[in-house]
């Protein structure tokens, strides 16, 4: 199966959740997407109401499905029968909230990934806060199994890992990274996409948020690591792209790592990391 | 002598120049006012600002005192005519003799008191005209002179922008090279201008490339030893630099208050630096 996708690289509005669902119709109703239909259209993490939104979070988090920026995006995604990855906080009960993942299509809302690894380190301040989910991001979609991570959890290769093992032909990640970790980002992309035999599509933010400039360089490769599109460093950027289911059966066979890992070596880790 | 590896100047000017324009941009004013001086940081902000926003919106002011070396003039001159910017250049040592008057107190140019007086009053003049043309104030320190607190509180520290903040005096010269600052400029040892003869690597008690080789340690989490070995140092040396930040860290921060409300401002009630439209 061939499937489109657009990388939305864009410059999120500093809590301003109107000016990013703008943004976001825009880009929705470019040619590209309007005259492919079911092209899946990917922004970066926290599109809908900017990375850096500090304490005003705790306003701007809806529940997801049924606050109106999904309603919102919704309908963007209706008017220009279009698919739309996107990132917002997402409240849950009184006082918990999930850096979130939805994915929307013309006929509705159809999933959501939550972030597992929440970064507090160096400028990062995400558990102050956002809960860790406790599910791993796959979605039964029209294009078959989708798997969806958020930024700092690709420095988890269980995360991709499990993706692959789950069924996924295809993990998106979506990021809001400073310029700082690019090198970390451009090892792991590939790494990931090649160990686990999967498609990886990663759409970052651009540009300078208060104090962070965002490096953008969003990518997407195939599951041979292949790189199939690579978008500007540090501005807002687009690109369209095609991938193809056929590739990674394909490269299932030629690298078979998913029948080779031993399950025993889970539930070791598991059993070691409880204890460290 | 190790030096601290090289930065990717091409890159970082471009970052650097998107800084100064989204922030004048998102303050909604007119433009920067840059305090030159002659030396080498503010010669490099002033490049920037003007890549970044064009020559019709920087405002260079050139604010000499009794101690400021007489060839200053000329090199401040010779920069903003190169940059095709403004210059204004008022001489602050009467304000500093009103001041000795005013508050009978004997001038003394060698003393700490005086010479931090010349860049507070520099500050209230730069103010003074950020106000009245709608502009922000863009400052030259860098990370060496801002790690070890070599600047003065609330006189040249007083400033909207650094847009240099973050990188260290090693790599402000390799900045100046690319943006070919006036070899007059860049071969000038670097001095604050505050007393007759000052040098800041005679104040520092190093040169910089040995100050920058000791923070790029620290700043990566090296330890003390490990860095006295890999510079082939002594470790006094490390902690000496060591104990210059730890000393300075109160002029980093703001204000220091005390925390009694659920939240406080300067600790943790955190906004963005834009103000967002309504939902």
């Amino acid at each position: 199966m061939k499937f489109q996708i657009a990388l939305a690289q864009i410059k999120s509005f500093q809590a301003d959740p109107k000016k990013n669902l703008d943004q976001i119709q825009k880009i929705c109703s470019k040619s590209e997407i309007v005259s492919h239909s079911n092209t899946i259209v990917v922004f970066p993490e926290l599109s809908v109401t900017g990375y850096l939104m500090h304490d005003d979070i705790f306003e701007l988090a809806q529940p997801t499905p049924q606050g109106s920026y999904c309603e919102k995006l919704v309908k963007i995604a209706s008017q220009n029968s279009c698919f739309i990855v996107a990132g917002m906080p997402e409240s849950s009960l009184p006082g918990l909230i999930y850096n979130t993942a939805i994915l929307v299509g013309p006929e509705g809302f159809l999933g959501k990934a939550r972030k597992i690894m929440i970064p507090n380190h160096s400028v990062f301040n995400e558990r102050r806060y956002f809960r860790s989910a406790t599910q791993i991001g796959i979605l039964d979609t029209p294009f078959g199994k989708l798997g969806l991570q958020i930024c700092y959890d690709i420095f988890s290769p269980e995360v991709t890992r499990a993706h692959a093992f789950l069924g996924a032909h295809t993990s998106i990640c979506i990021s809001a990274s400073p310029g700082i970790r690019r090198h970390y980002f451009e090892a792991f992309i590939p790494s990931r996409a090649m160990e686990n035999t999967i498609n990886l599509v990663y759409v970052n933010q651009a540009g300078i948020q208060d104090d962070l400039i965002f490096w953008g360089g969003s990518e997407a490769r195939n599951a041979a690591g292949k790189q199939i599109v690579k978008l500007k460093y540090n501005e807002p950027d687009f690109g369209v792209i095609t991938l193809d289911t056929e590739v990674v059966r394909q490269s299932k066979h030629f690298v078979p790592t998913l029948r080779d890992v031993p399950p025993w070596m889970y539930s070791k880790l598991e059993l070691e990391s409880r204890e460290l | 002598m190790k030096t601290i590896p090289p930065i990717d100047v091409e890159q970082i000017t471009k970052l650097i120049e998107e800084f100064i324009r989204i922030r004048v941009k998102e303050s909604g004013l007119n433009g920067v006012v840059i305090g030159v001086s002659g030396g080498i940081d503010s010669a490099v902000v002033t490049t920037l600002a003007v890549r970044a926003l064009g020559p019709e919106r920087v405002f260079a002011l050139f604010l000499p005192s009794g101690t400021t070396p007489s060839e200053d003039l000329a090199d401040v001159t010779n920069l903003c005519k190169i940059l095709g910017i403004n210059l204004k250049v008022i001489d602050i040592q009467n304000i500093i003799h009103s001041v000795s008057t005013e508050i009978k107190e004997k001038e003394d140019s060698n003393r700490l008191e005086w010479m931090n007086l010349k860049p507070r009053i520099r500050q209230t003049i730069w103010y003074f005209y950020a106000n009245k043309m709608n502009c922000l104030i863009c400052g030259g320190g860098n990370k060496s002179e801002l790690m070890i607190g070599y600047y003065t509180k609330y006189g040249d520290g007083a400033v909207d922008l650094l847009p240099i903040g973050d990188i260290y005096k090693t790599h402000v010269y390799q900045l100046a090279k690319y943006l070919k600052i006036p070899k007059k400029i860049l071969m000038k040892a670097p001095s604050a201008g505050l007393s007759e003869n000052q040098t800041d690597e005679t104040e520092i008690g190093m040169s910089y490339d040995l100050l920058d080789a000791i923070l790029f340690g620290l700043e990566h989490f090296q330890t003390e030893s490990d860095i006295a070995n890999l510079l082939e140092i002594s470790i006094e040396r490390v902690k000496e630099v060591k104990s210059m930040l730890y000393s300075s860290e109160h002029k980093r921060r703001g204000p220091i208050l005390l925390k009694l409300g659920v939240r406080t401002p300067n600790i943790d009630w955190r906004i963005p630096l834009v103000e967002p439209s309504e939902f």
